[in-house]
């Protein structure tokens, strides 16, 4: 009984902090402008979400996050818009989308499609949520207790499934993970206070930005690639608001996979590393495998829109678990929204429940006010969003450099932070060259301070002993999946390379 | 008959030269310490020769017995990656020494070069609009300490 007070009581405290008319607000724009960039291609919510993060410093806390948050969710909603209705999805977690939702929209059943997207999505998240809820005040709890040891582990764990999970190389992965870790290090070493790689600039002494760093790698390297490869999208299908409701039919084939799209989905979110569509193509696989009809997969079953969008936005919940609680981000979004923390001044971690228990719980709220609103907007919104795929990218991408630019000069007022968004958008260009990936960079730089210190920590305690990452059970078992998953990654990519070749070969002797 | 996957192998010598820098300046130029008491250049040193073992695997990993079909092509153009990085360094010189408004008419086109077909008016008139638009979001709006104009 008592635990059931005290979660009224939290989830009144949240109520009371969400439901302001400026978090509101805050929240109204978070979802309506990632809607809008879910739908757009080549904007996706990282790049929304690092545009967004100087404006943050002008934000109060909570509105901050509520706003930044909205813009994850409801970029989940409205990157499954474009793929539905034009074959492209708005950012890689909707592709699976592709596969069943334009099947439906040339079938003319793309507003059924889009109905139903949003049923799943909508019912995904509250699961999510829930779980969120329940879980994350036991776990923080728990992780009160934890030593230095067991956060080095964890973010090792962390840090490694996030960078083997990727299309390519797991050790290029790593690799780009240690260049992150690497970048991290830049500045005034906590410890002795002397400057390290700054190579005699100042402006240096802080590290590298977070800002520039996300901006150059991502948005500006995203922009070069988009504008050199335009696509031709004209909105090909008109579909009427009174085609959108689904039959009784469509309702009894979705909840089977609903349910089980969002038990899948709820537990990768947690995982590190796991989201971005990984976990939706295996919600999608299973739905195939389990159906009595699975030759309908692939021309349009309603089972593949309903099971993969329940698991992405189950995951979109669940994701927020370790990185509320440990500190630990699973993903660049999720990096990016403790950095948002750090902006505001608050060291992301287990203390942040109880010191700032009206945060936690208010952004809960406000992912509830969240879901509803993007229900209401996204049925009568779908033929602005379409419409809106029409503005043509000449127009769009100067824009994106200019709020980009601003956006990295208004952080501290200092346009040496320019000159440092040039190099990391080239840097950026030579990664998309070389085929290595960004976000185990990303990653790797956020958490590294962190990682470094709690490594000098446990490190000084054990008197310089390696053994006490093994003795400790949590950290010896957060080292073993660590192993686990990079042996496990290496071995398939190695398998995977073998069948290509193979396949090559055979193709040549043909 | 062997051959490499020129990316990877490129790729694995770029962050082993990485690593292997990193490493030796944080050696030279700071204290390493001991483990149970790590100076500053014990962390960035070992961090530099992982990554140099890494870049080494990766080297490895691109030879290949068989020759690959596929053909290695850059996801961009050289034209667009200048006119969007140009873009930005125009813009960094431009926004304290004459402000907002010219720096971004400046940046749009710059920016319009990455176009195959570049249009002199077009340009000139997004700019003008995009000046416009983030005065009033940034400056009206957000109250960001910037000046439309410097003299």
């Amino acid at each position: 009984m008592d635990l059931f007070s005290t979660f009224y009581s939290n989830l009144a405290l949240g109520m009371g902090e969400a439901v302001t008319l400026s978090n509101l607000w805050y929240c109204l724009i978070g979802v309506t402008l990632g809607c809008l960039v879910g739908v757009l291609p080549g904007l996706g919510s990282i790049i929304t979400i690092s545009l967004l993060l100087p404006i943050t410093y002008h934000l109060p806390t909570s509105g901050a996050l509520i706003m930044l948050c909205g813009v994850y969710f409801g970029a989940d909603y409205g990157g499954g818009t474009t793929s539905i209705l034009l074959g492209i999805p708005g950012h890689p977690a909707a592709a699976v989308d592709v596969l069943d939702g334009y099947p439906m929209t040339k079938q003319g059943r793309g507003g059924v499609a889009l109905f139903m997207k949003t049923v799943a999505s909508a019912w995904g998240s509250m699961v999510g949520i829930v779980l969120l809820m329940l879980f994350a005040p036991i776990l923080s709890n728990f992780a009160l207790q934890f030593g230095p040891a067991e956060y080095c582990a964890l973010m090792l764990l962390g840090l490694v499934a996030a960078s083997t999970v990727g299309q390519g190389s797991p050790v290029k992965g790593v690799a780009m993970m240690v260049v992150g870790l690497i970048l991290g290090t830049v500045g005034t070493d906590i410890n002795t206070g002397e400057l390290r790689f700054n190579f005699g600039l100042m402006e240096l002494s802080d590290g590298v930005g977070l800002i520039p760093i996300a901006m150059g790698i991502f948005a500006l390297a995203e922009v070069i690639k988009s504008v050199s490869n335009p696509s031709d999208t004209s909105m090909q299908t008109k579909f009427r608001l009174r085609d959108q409701l689904p039959t009784r039919e469509d309702w009894r084939r979705s909840f089977g996979p609903m349910l089980r799209g969002s038990g899948l989905g709820a537990f990768f979110g947690t995982l590190p590393g796991t989201s971005g569509g990984m976990a939706t193509f295996l919600a999608y696989s299973v739905e195939k495998r389990i159906s009595k009809h699975p030759e309908e997969f692939g021309k349009g079953a309603i089972e593949g829109i309903a099971a993969p969008e329940a698991c992405n936005n189950a995951g979109v919940g669940t994701a927020f678990i370790p990185t509320l609680t440990l500190g630990i981000p699973g993903d660049a979004i999720m990096a990016l929204i403790l950095a948002a923390l750090v902006i505001q001044g608050i060291q992301p971690g287990p203390q942040v429940m109880t010191s700032h228990p009206e945060l936690f719980w208010g952004l809960i709220v406000s992912f509830w006010i969240g879901n509803i609103f993007l229900v209401i907007l996204n049925i009568p919104l779908i033929g602005i969003w379409v419409r809106l795929l029409q503005i043509p990218y000449n127009l769009l991408f100067p824009a994106i450099i200019l709020f980009t630019c601003i956006g990295v000069y208004s952080t501290n007022r200092n346009v040496f932070d320019l000159y440092a968004l040039f190099v990391f958008g080239l840097m950026g260009c030579g990664m998309l060259l070389l085929r290595l990936e960004a976000v185990p960079l990303l990653l790797g730089f956020v958490l590294g301070p962190a990682f470094e210190e709690y490594l000098r920590r446990a490190l000084l305690l054990s008197r310089g002993d390696y053994g006490v990452f093994i003795e400790q059970p949590i950290s010896l078992a957060a080292l073993s999946v660590a192993a686990l998953v990079l042996a496990s990654s290496v071995w398939s990519f190695l398998r995977r390379r073998r069948k290509l070749a193979i396949a090559t070969l055979n193709e040549g002797s043909q | 008959m062997k051959s490499f996957d020129k990316q990877d192998m490129i790729a694995g010598a770029v962050l082993g030269a990485f690593g292997m820098f990193v490493a030796i300046y944080a050696v030279r130029n700071y204290e390493f310490g001991t483990t149970a008491s790590m100076g500053p250049g014990y962390f960035p040193a070992v961090l530099g020769g992982i990554l140099a073992i890494l870049g080494l695997i990766i080297m490895l990993l691109s030879i290949r017995h068989i020759p690959s079909a596929e053909v290695w092509q850059a996801p961009f153009g050289l034209r667009p990656l200048l006119a969007v990085l140009v873009a930005v360094l125009v813009f960094a010189s431009l926004i304290l020494k004459l402000g907002l408004v010219p720096a971004t008419i400046a940046l749009s086109l710059v920016a319009a070069l990455a176009e195959p077909k570049f249009r002199f008016q077009k340009a000139i008139l997004l700019g003008v609009s995009l000046s416009l638009l983030s005065w009033l979001i940034f400056k009206v709006g957000l109250k960001m300490p910037l000046s439309a104009f410097v003299f």
